[in-house]
């Protein structure tokens, strides 16, 4: 393009009006997009006259400073207009002609289609335009990032090439008729020659498959000319022609394809990178005001599949940080307080969640036979929430301090809880109805408790477990939010842990009069004294009985229902007819069925705990409270006699021919486990 | 030595080499002739300074060519850190180098718009140069289906 000559012929004679100048041009590009000549595949670039204001002039107008495209626009000379946009690609040409009706005057003319051609060639790799498109609709195509159907503000990356159109997948299954349905509406003399063009798309849900799909417009398109044509030679012609356009095409389409691919991956690459940086960059600015170790830790939380408790916190914080789009002064000003919120939340959640872990832990190697906190109790008290609520953000609580606090705290704590003036509590219920009661008696097998919500029955130290009294989520005193909030799987962690972890409260125990008489019937039934037995008595443990109320005979068999003591006391049999130990020569056959039944509810006890049954039956070890996790009573025996001769030395002669109910010295139930390990009774049958 | 004097009255001395490197000045001195179109003149004296002794371009340097040949909007260092300034003074630079003629001066300032235009969105665009949206909806959609008219298809 010649630089000097016109322009500058045209500077000298009206350089001081450079203005006027330029009004002249757009005037003249007006004129020619108007004229004949002009290509009338673009878009027109008439305006309509402007109507003259009914405001009075006295009344300032609103201005606007121009920017320095459009000085550049307005007045500049169009070759250096011209001379900037050879510099950009297809997809900023379309997208300028996007930004203004100047811009699109200019680059929608004819004479622009060499900035179209320059643009295009300046992209690298791009299939040569086709004959059926001009300029801007092969940059339309390639580019413009929407469905042009439903024209939805959300990006589509699906191009039907035959067909000349971006869409998603909604519209191109709503608009484009499967082949098979398509086939029978056309043209015999060429719907078998492969003159209509198809594509493909992706089956939908009901659909598995993709499927070959035809175009209506097309269709009525080609029938249009194929009709005007008499002759068979000009038809036989036309259909060859067409065919060949059509290869054409899909080859053409192919290409296409793989460079939008290519293009595609191109810049997720580069977003990708721009994302890097982002988080880099706020990383960087995080360390300045002390979060930057919180916030690597947010985001390796992503990779824990359990952390769905800090999802909210880490989608929000992504959400902040993973942008396509550098970071700014102004956008960290933005993003900051928000950020440091978030990272604040997820700490506190963090801190609880390890604090939690620890004291479940802890727990597992806790002497469950005395008064025992829950979750609720130790991690509300003022030592953890200090730690939480007062240390400084820039000194990171990682998982080892928190550990080493947590050592150090835990005993204070419990002793800050008061196990005895828990005991006390228990111990003033009972005094209500047996006033000369000491601690020893609680371990009576006489003292019965109730729990008034539910009516059931529990032994000391059971109600420090049991459900109805650890209901209450404590709150955290700092905040006044519940501890739930911070810990928001503290439920499931109830059910993990076979263990409510509210606060617990003795209101809801009372002692069970009824159920104490019961169980002194049954201790005086087995030859002991009420006074004196004790739940771990031997001679009560080895007792079976037999509920003649509960069996059941039919012509073909007898089912008799047996039981050992705890069953009876806690079970619904105290109205029962019962009967004690003499039961002859059918004993073996009736350890044997009390062996099977322990083996089949086995199953059933794991089918429980997936079905969500929380509870399971756990035996402890007296000497180092380990908890020995087991399925049926066969293997309660095998499991207490090898942990007591793996860990604690014992020797194995010692357990030979020995039942479970023989080590009772060794081992103790769960408290929180009681119901099943010990509520069942089993059945002979005969 | 040549003594250039600006439309405010202000004179600049450069040597005849430097102030040659515009197109326009050395025909002016060649046919002694004047002009008071207001110039950059600071500005573009310190861009010759830099590129004095660099071949100028032959007159018919850009008809020779192919408009359409692949282009790069790559900038020298030093011509990045000269040309880096407000769009104010990026337009009067373009102006100038443009009236001046000096060609690589106005090569860097078209990049310079180039770059700024690269990879963005309409919307993107307007901001940065200021332009108002001046589309109605309905045009829009008039543009769309006027570019893809064959292949929309309801």
């Amino acid at each position: 393009m010649a630089r000097r000559s016109v322009r500058l012929q045209e500077n000298e004679a009206q350089i001081p009006d450079t203005h006027n100048n330029r009004r002249k041009r757009v005037k003249e590009t007006e004129d020619s997009a108007d004229s004949p000549d002009s290509d009338d595949d673009y878009e027109p670039t008439t305006r309509r006259a402007r109507k003259k204001s009914k405001k009075s002039p006295s009344k300032p107008k609103a201005t606007r400073t121009r920017g320095l495209l459009e000085r550049l626009v307005h007045d500049v000379p169009l070759d250096v207009i011209f001379e900037i946009f050879y510099y950009l690609e297809s997809e900023d040409i379309l997208r300028l002609a996007q930004t203004s009706r100047d811009l699109r005057t200019i680059l929608m003319s004819k004479t622009s289609e060499v900035i179209w051609r320059t643009a295009r060639k300046n992209v690298e790799d791009l299939p040569p335009r086709p004959h059926d498109l001009n300029e801007p609709q092969y940059a339309y195509l390639l580019y413009d990032p929407y469905c042009h159907l439903c024209e939805r503000k959300k990006r589509c990356d699906d191009v039907y090439w035959a067909f000349r159109i971006r869409c998603c997948k909604k519209c191109a299954r709503k608009t484009f008729p499967k082949w098979s349905e398509f086939y029978d509406t056309q043209p015999v003399e060429y719907r078998d020659l492969r003159v209509l063009p198809t594509e493909s798309i992706a089956g939908d849900h009901n659909e598995r498959y993709e499927k070959v799909v035809g175009n209506h417009r097309i269709a009525k398109q080609f029938r249009a000319e194929f009709e005007t044509l008499r002759t068979p030679e000009a038809r036989r012609e036309w259909i060859s022609r067409k065919k060949e356009e059509t290869r054409a095409m899909k080859k053409h389409g192919r290409l296409c394809a793989k460079w939008l691919h290519n293009k595609l991956n191109e810049r997720e690459d580069t977003l990708q990178d721009i994302r890097k940086q982002r988080k880099n960059d706020i990383l960087e600015l995080l360390e300045r005001i002390g979060w930057h170790k919180e916030a690597a830790a947010i985001w390796s939380s992503d990779m824990k599949s359990d952390d769905s408790d800090v999802d909210s916190d880490f989608n929000r914080y992504r959400k902040l940080v993973w942008q396509p789009r550098k970071l700014t002064d102004h956008g960290w000003n933005v993003i900051k307080d928000e950020l440091v919120e978030t990272l604040s939340g997820y700490r506190s959640k963090r801190c609880y969640r390890d604090l939690y872990t620890h004291f479940y832990r802890f727990r597992e190697h806790a002497d469950l036979r005395v008064p025992f906190p829950t979750a609720c109790d130790v991690l509300t008290n003022h030592r953890f929430e200090a730690l939480i609520w007062d240390t400084p953000f820039a000194e990171y609580l990682d998982s080892d301090i928190l550990e080493q606090r947590f050592s150090k705290y835990i005993p204070l704590v419990i002793d800050e809880w008061n196990p005895s003036s828990k005991l006390q509590d228990i111990m003033a219920i009972l005094r209500k109805s047996l006033p000369n009661a000491t601690i020893p008696d609680l371990q009576l097998v006489t003292t019965i408790f109730e729990c008034t919500e539910c009516k059931e029955g529990m032994y000391y130290p059971e109600m420090f477990h049991h459900e109805c009294c650890c209901k209450q989520i404590a709150v955290v005193n700092r905040t006044g939010e519940p501890l739930d909030y911070y810990l928001p799987k503290l439920m499931d962690y109830q059910f993990a842990s076979s263990q409510a972890e509210g606060r617990w409260t003795s209101q809801k125990i009372l002692f069970s009069s009824s159920r104490s008489k019961f169980a002194k019937r049954i201790v005086q039934a087995c030859g002991l004294d009420p006074n004196t037995t004790t739940c771990t008595n031997s001679r009560l443990s080895r007792a079976l009985i037999e509920c003649l109320s509960c069996n059941e005979e039919t012509p073909k068999q007898r089912r008799r229902c047996f039981m050992r003591w705890r069953c009876a006391v806690l079970g619904v049999h105290s109205e029962h007819l019962l009967k004690f130990d003499s039961f002859g020569q059918d004993m073996t056959q009736i350890l044997a069925a009390e062996q099977n039944q322990y083996d089949s509810w086995a199953l059933d006890w794991v089918h429980y705990f997936v079905n969500g049954i929380k509870n399971r039956p756990r035996t402890r070890c007296s000497h180092c409270h380990k908890s020995l996790e087991l399925h049926s009573k066969g293997v309660i025996l095998s499991e207490v006699q090898t942990h007591l001769q793996t860990k604690h030395k014992r020797p194995a002669d010692e357990f030979s021919g020995s039942r479970i109910e023989e080590l009772q010295e060794d081992w103790y139930w769960d408290p929180r486990d009681h119901k099943l390990s010990s509520y069942q009774p089993f059945w002979y049958t005969t | 030595m040549v003594t250039l004097v600006t439309s405010d009255n202000e004179k600049f001395n450069a040597e005849k080499e430097v102030v040659e490197r515009s197109v326009l000045i050395k025909n002016m001195l060649e046919d002694v002739g004047e002009s008071d179109q207001p110039i950059p003149l600071p500005m573009f004296l310190e861009y010759c300074e830099h590129h004095r002794g660099e071949p100028l371009p032959a007159p018919d340097a850009d008809t020779s060519q192919d408009d359409t040949r692949k282009r790069t909007t790559d900038i020298s260092e030093w011509d990045q850190k000269f040309i880096t300034v407000d769009q104010e003074m990026l337009f009067e630079i373009i102006l100038a180098a443009n009236y001046l003629d000096i060609k690589s001066l106005l090569d860097v300032g078209c990049k310079t718009v180039a770059n700024m235009i690269k990879g963005k969105t309409p919307e993107e665009i307007r901001k940065l140069f200021n332009i108002v949206n001046d589309f109605t909806p309905r045009r829009r959609c008039a543009q769309i289906k006027k570019e893809n008219e064959w292949a929309e298809d309801r």
